[in-house]
């Protein structure tokens, strides 16, 4: 049973059209044009309860908007959207208490008292029972760390911090579903691993439903076994994690240093074009379907004297990229590319 | 309603934070009471008395004016014109509106605990200041109970009134000038200032049909005795009627700005 149904929603926004040249604020000021855009065009996707799913997509893809639409603070211009047999903008209130939402550049703390406070006015606004607020503070300590600074206030927290705080303030309720946008913006790696962990564990011990938008790979390495990518507003694939790196991360990278220059025509024989020589570096092509990179590792061991490997995954924009072209091909060879 | 004690509570705790800020605020209304006096003082001119739509009103009772029209001040003063305006700009009123609370309330208890902290620190000693220099007139006792009504309403219509007025951010987005026009009508009209019983007669009439003295001129004059307990009672009936229509006024705006922000987006 789905907790989320999303059907052919769109988003359309008025936008106006900013001239250059001569007397162009004049001409914007006093004959105003404007034009359509499509933020979010036809998408279609459903959700079940325990599900944590990536929202993933190049900037200006429209994965905000999706959110702000099922939070219920944008109307759809058509479609419909349904969230535990709720429409969100028609019940916001109701659907309020029974969500929680972190927007990754913004916080909902209260910016001059200690953080606790602000947790303590959050069991207040959801009413939470006692028990319940204790039991997730304990929780929520063990695992992020908050007791280091829940009694200075907001206003003194890194983002790291803030933001540790942000999720728990989100979750104080236990919501059915978190919206998480774009959570682990500017987080350092270790603060990053804490709030995976964290978001893993309330998915697990809740079956809380998480959906996330996020330009780390890791993020969704992972968190996520469902991935819905989204371009220029339209889904351009929903499913596997797996399924998509296997079949549009079509080449990994893979550089090697030995103590002495490889001769080429070794090189060449081997992996013929997908190569490049620098000095001792060698950066070698990894075509899935013809190679693996543990065979081209072994190649090396046994063809010379290693000195370091390093192995660079394909990022998810590149996934996108690969995938954008996979669908737009007959635009591509004809347009600007 | 719990809830709403709470953020009051909150909120007189978070102003701690701007100790500075008060401080500077706190000479600055010393320094527009010493004006207003000198104003008075001088116009006055050695008389004792002057004539006017209440009676004679003396010397006395005008400085106790200029002192409680400061006083008041320091309780409604609340920036909410600019404060929705930076919500609606930065976008942060998305936040608010994934809440479960309705924010005209939140951030009337919010303000509320402002006010507070503004009382203890900031008005005290501006009214010790007040009486120790000037000399404030004391209340009869059952104006003072009227008073304190009236006080309390002029304070709820403020509010009402400067959130209506921040909410036309949401279509007009330039929110100094919404707030300099407020302040203005304000300053000419509530009897902050100049008291309602100086203006000429005609202009006294229309301008206490208007909700801006219900503020200032309304609780200050009861304060003061220069009304009989009858005019005091349709004070404070217009008072109601006021809040009524601005309460239903505010939601039908706070609807229509939902609205808009839903549609375009903000
Ligand atoms: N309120 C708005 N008015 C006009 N255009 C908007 C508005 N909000 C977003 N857009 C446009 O819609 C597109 C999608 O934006 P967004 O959903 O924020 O993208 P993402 O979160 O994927 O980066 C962008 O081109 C953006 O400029
Ligand atoms: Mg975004």
């Amino acid at each position: 049973m789905s907790i989320i149904r999303v059907q052919s929603l769109t988003k359309r926004f008025k936008r106006q059209i900013r001239r250059s040249g001569k007397m162009s604020a004049f001409k914007d000021f006093a004959f105003p044009r404007h034009e359509w855009k499509d933020a979010v065009k036809e998408v279609d996707f459903q959700i079940d309860k325990g599900e944590i799913v990536g929202y993933i997509g190049p900037n200006g893809a429209g994965k905000s908007t999706t959110i702000k639409m099922m939070v219920g603070i944008l109307v759809p211009t058509s479609g419909s959207i349904e969230i535990g047999g709720l429409v969100p903008y028609k019940n916001r209130l109701e659907n309020s208490r029974k969500i929680g939402v972190v927007f990754g550049q913004r916080t909902q703390l209260w910016w001059d008292i200690p953080v606790m406070e602000t947790f303590r006015l959050m069991q207040y606004m959801y009413k939470i029972p006692q028990r319940q607020f204790e039991e997730n503070i304990r929780i929520f300590t063990e695992i992020l760390g908050i007791d280091e600074f829940v009694n200075v206030p907001v206003r003194q927290l890194s983002l790291g911090q803030r933001m540790r705080a942000d999720l728990c303030a989100a979750l104080l309720h236990n919501p059915e579903i978190l919206y998480l946008d774009e959570p682990t913006i500017g987080l350092d790696v270790d603060v990053k691993e804490r709030v995976r962990g964290f978001i893993k564990e309330v998915n697990r011990t809740r079956e809380t439903t998480v959906i996330l938008t996020t330009h780390d790979t890791s993020d969704l390495d992972k968190l996520c076994s469902r991935v819905l990518v989204i371009d220029q507003g339209s889904l351009m694939y929903d499913g596997d994690l797996e399924y998509l790196k296997r079949h549009y991360s079509r080449h990994d990278v893979v550089t090697v240093e030995t103590d002495s220059e490889m001769p080429e025509n070794l090189l060449r024989t081997r992996f013929q074009d997908d190569f490049t020589q620098e000095g001792r570096k060698c950066h070698v092509r990894i075509v899935p379907e013809k190679d693996s990179t543990a065979d081209c590792i072994a190649w090396f061991i046994r063809n010379g004297r290693l000195l370091d490997v390093q192995i660079r995954q394909t990022d998810i924009d590149e996934v996108i990229r690969n995938l954008y072209s996979t669908f737009k091909r007959p635009e591509k060879e004809t347009g600007s590319g | 309603m719990r809830l709403y004690w709470e953020i009051f509570k909150r909120s007189f705790q978070s102003a701690a934070a701007y100790r500075l800020e008060m401080i500077a605020q706190t000479v600055s209304s010393l320094f527009g009471i010493l004006i207003q006096t000198s104003i008075w003082l001088a116009l006055y001119r050695g008389n004792a008395e002057h004539a006017s739509t209440a009676g004679q009103i003396s010397i006395r009772d005008m400085l106790t004016y200029a002192i409680l029209s400061s006083c008041v001040f320091l309780l409604i003063n609340n920036q909410m014109i600019w404060k929705l305006g930076e919500k609606i700009k930065t976008g942060e009123i998305a936040m608010d509106l994934i809440k479960p609370i309705h924010l005209a309330r939140y951030l009337f208890s919010e303000s509320g605990g402002l006010a507070l902290f503004r009382v203890v620190f900031q008005l005290l000693p501006v009214l010790a200041f007040g009486a120790v220099i000037y000399g404030i007139v004391p209340p009869a006792a059952p104006d003072f109970v009227f008073f304190a009504v009236c006080l309390l309403n002029g304070i709820v219509l403020y509010y009402l009134m400067s959130f209506i007025c921040g909410l036309i951010a949401f279509w007009y987005m330039v929110n100094w000038h919404t707030n300099s026009l407020f302040h203005l009508v304000m300053t000419l009209f509530s009897g902050s200032l100049v008291p309602l019983w100086f203006f000429p007669g005609a202009l006294s009439k229309t301008v206490s049909l208007l909700p801006f003295p219900l503020v200032f001129y309304g609780p200050i004059s009861v304060y003061l005795g220069k009304r009989t307990i009858e005019e005091e009672m349709v004070l404070v009936a217009m008072q109601f009627a006021w809040i009524a229509l601005l309460a239903l006024l505010l939601r039908w705006i706070w609807g229509k700005a939902v609205k808009k922000l839903v549609i375009q987006g903000g």
